[in-house]
């Protein structure tokens, strides 16, 4: 068993008195594509820039593989980025950029030319070796910061927001392209992103960063069935969060009560009493009334392939926002309708 | 003299090469506005070409307003030529302080340049303490009266251990760091417009500071070389306050000789010594142009990521 490429032991970075990275500890495997996520300002790049080595950190330690790297300059670590302005240098040829970092190494012109159209073929690029950044698309500006950090081999390459400056159509198809490299060269990645489905989609593991801490550490799949505070349930996925009470456990069931009904669902391990409950917006059936919860139709959208209504819940404060699939009978604003929990797209929280 | 630096640095001193930006047109003026507009600038054009018209013309007659007849004898008295027993020399006797002067204004140029934008460069993008009161200081000398400084130079270097007063080499000190904040403005300005993920990205991909400063910050930076080139030899060319305590008989310059001129009643001779220092800077401010070039970033000049605008092959 090989030491993780990247770990974060108790780190801190402060500014003057702003903590930007409040003593987090984590460990990233090799070969794992690996996100932070987190709303602006939760730390996620001061935790980016630390591990390139473009922060000091002001507490802790960071190892690289088997180094210490806690005090080494960006040059000397052996960790490449690429960055949200994808910061390609707007007086070199493609090829020039690429060749960049190996010439900085002392790589022999010839062989550096060589090794950096390979890469350059390798992310689509072949033959546009001499037009300069500004004659490319955002999209292939994209991929030639992307080449440019793969060719040096790095034992990590990071990725700082990369898809926010591209349009929506090709961001999910510049995401795809991220993961396959990825998992074809087995490359340690840590991304950055405050787009949760972004992360949901590419990741081996999500680290939620909220207020300089790390929220939950997990799968995409633990993450959005079993978030562990209000804060990952609110971030991820646009769950509902209301106020329950757990009457008691049964086995591995709780039975909670929320206003007049009650639902049954695994408690993971949260105390009978006030809780939370999440619950997605597709795991909310709206029907004909009959008995439990009711509500009334507040607001209703057509978005094609689903409606998306506001709930308001007769006894709870809090309307309740449900995604249904059927387009074809939708529910008019006023109509009022009976609302049945799904407990499979629900959790609980603690409070 | 002061007219000859402003039409000298009028476009340059101020020219700055934006890295983004929308390229568009300008949106055109309201009929109004550009009336008002014209009305003031025209004028002003009118009075500009009225003086620099008198200074061309005024050196090649006998005395220009009484006496129209052209006559190259100013010209002639200033800048003659003679073939003697040892070849040709130069007789006039507006040459010494001529090449005295463009000689230690080319001296302090790249100096001045070199200097000012390595300091740019420090206070920009390094941090290290004492940062503020760095520049402060570096940026007083722009402040204090020139002649103060001719002053305090004749009192710190006219006695050993450091003797320099009554030498070129004063001189161009003087020069250089007279006009330093100039570029270091110029750098400034230009540096702030270079994204500092740029120098970043260099770092990560394992190029030091002094590499990323060479190849990746200084080829970004030719407009801000050029501006400072270009002020610091013009400035220095036109200098009248701070040198007027550090000339000698050996290093006497353009801008005092014109004075001396002038001061004798010999205006001809200081007009069209004018004249020539005016075509000769222009000459100058071209070759420098020529010489360190533009920044070359395609033929679309914003470098912009504009995303879908052709298509990404698969």
């Amino acid at each position: 068993m090989s030491a993780p490429a990247v770990e974060f032991r108790a780190v801190s970075k402060r500014y003057g008195p702003v903590v930007a990275v409040d003593s987090i500890d984590f460990a990233i495997a090799r070969a794992n594509l690996v996100t932070l996520l987190g709303p602006s300002g939760c730390g996620k790049t001061t935790t980016l820039r630390l591990i390139a080595g473009l922060e000091q950190p002001s507490a802790g330690r960071i190892l690289i593989g088997d180094s210490d790297v806690t005090t080494l300059s960006a040059a000397e670590c052996d960790v490449s980025m690429v960055f949200q302005s994808y910061a390609l240098f707007p007086h070199m040829t493609v090829l020039e950029n690429v060749c960049y970092g190996l010439r900085a190494g002392g790589t022999a012109r010839a062989r550096a030319r060589e090794l950096a159209a390979a890469k350059l073929a390798l992310v689509g690029l072949a033959g546009y070796e001499q037009r300069l950044p500004s004659e490319l698309s955002g999209g292939q500006q994209q991929r030639v910061a992307v080449a440019r950090a793969i060719v040096l081999e790095p034992q990590v390459l990071l990725f700082d927001e990369p898809l926010s400056n591209l349009d929506a159509k090709l961001r999910r198809r510049v995401r795809d392209e991220i993961r396959a490299l990825q998992q074809d060269l087995s490359l340690t990645v840590v991304y950055v992103t405050h787009d949760q489905e972004e992360a949901l989609a590419v990741s081996d593991r999500i680290i939620v960063m909220n207020t300089a801490r790390i929220a939950q550490d997990g799968t995409p799949r633990s993450l959005y069935e079993r978030p562990n505070s209000h804060f990952v349930a609110d971030f991820i996925g646009d769950a509902n969060l209301l106020a329950v009470v757990i009457e008691r456990h049964d086995g591995e069931q709780a039975v909670v009560r929320i206003g007049p009904a009650v639902i049954t669902l695994p408690h993971h391990g949260v105390p009978p009493g006030p809780a939370e409950l999440a619950i997605r917006p597709a795991a909310v059936r709206l029907g004909p009334v009959v008995g439990g919860l009711t509500g009334r139709i507040a607001t209703a959208a057509y978005l094609g392939d689903h409606m998306e209504y506001q709930v308001a819940v007769d006894g709870l404060v809090k309307e309740l926002f449900v995604i249904d699939a059927n387009v074809a009978v939708p529910l008019d604003t006023g109509a009022r309708v009976g609302i049945v929990l799904e407990a499979a797209g629900a959790a609980l929280v603690p409070p | 003299m002061r007219r000859v630096e402003r039409v000298a640095d009028r476009r340059r001193s101020y020219a700055t090469v934006t890295g983004k930006g929308d390229g568009g047109l300008p949106g055109a003026l309201p009929a109004a506005l550009r009336a008002v507009c014209l009305g003031a600038i025209l004028p002003r054009l009118a009075l500009t070409v009225a003086v620099y018209g008198m200074i061309l013309a005024g050196g090649f007659v006998v005395s220009i307003g009484r006496d129209n007849t052209p006559t190259l004898d100013y010209l002639w008295t200033a800048f003659s030529f003679e073939k003697g027993v040892g070849g040709w020399f130069l007789s006039g006797s507006a040459w010494p302080s001529f090449i005295t002067t463009i000689e230690l204004s080319l001296i302090a140029m790249p100096f001045t340049a070199a200097l000012g934008l390595l300091t740019a460069w420090l206070l920009d993008r390094q941090s290290f303490p004492g940062r503020r009161s760095f520049e402060f200081l570096v940026m007083m000398s722009f402040a204090i009266p020139g002649t103060v400084i001719g002053v305090a130079y004749i009192l710190a270097f006219n006695v050993p251990p450091v003797s320099l007063t009554g030498a070129g080499t004063i001189i161009v000190i003087s020069f250089v760091f007279r006009n330093l904040p100039v570029g270091i403005r110029a750098g400034l300005a230009n540096l702030s417009q270079i994204d500092r993920s740029l120098d970043e990205a260099s770092l990560t991909l394992g190029a030091r500071s002094p590499g990323t400063l060479l190849r990746v910050i200084l080829p970004l930076m030719r407009p801000a070389v050029v501006t400072a080139m270009v002020y610091s030899f013009v400035a220095a060319v036109t200098a009248v306050s701070a040198v007027i305590f550090l000339t000698t008989g050996a290093y006497n310059l353009a801008t005092l000789y014109i004075v001396g001129r002038v001061d004798v009643g010999d205006l001809g001779v200081a007009i069209v010594y004018s004249a020539v220092l005016i075509v000769f800077m222009l000459l100058v401010l071209l070759a420098i142009q020529a010489l360190v070039g533009e920044r070359r970033l395609g033929r679309r000049t914003a470098a912009r990521p504009t995303p879908g605008l052709v298509s990404v092959p698969g």
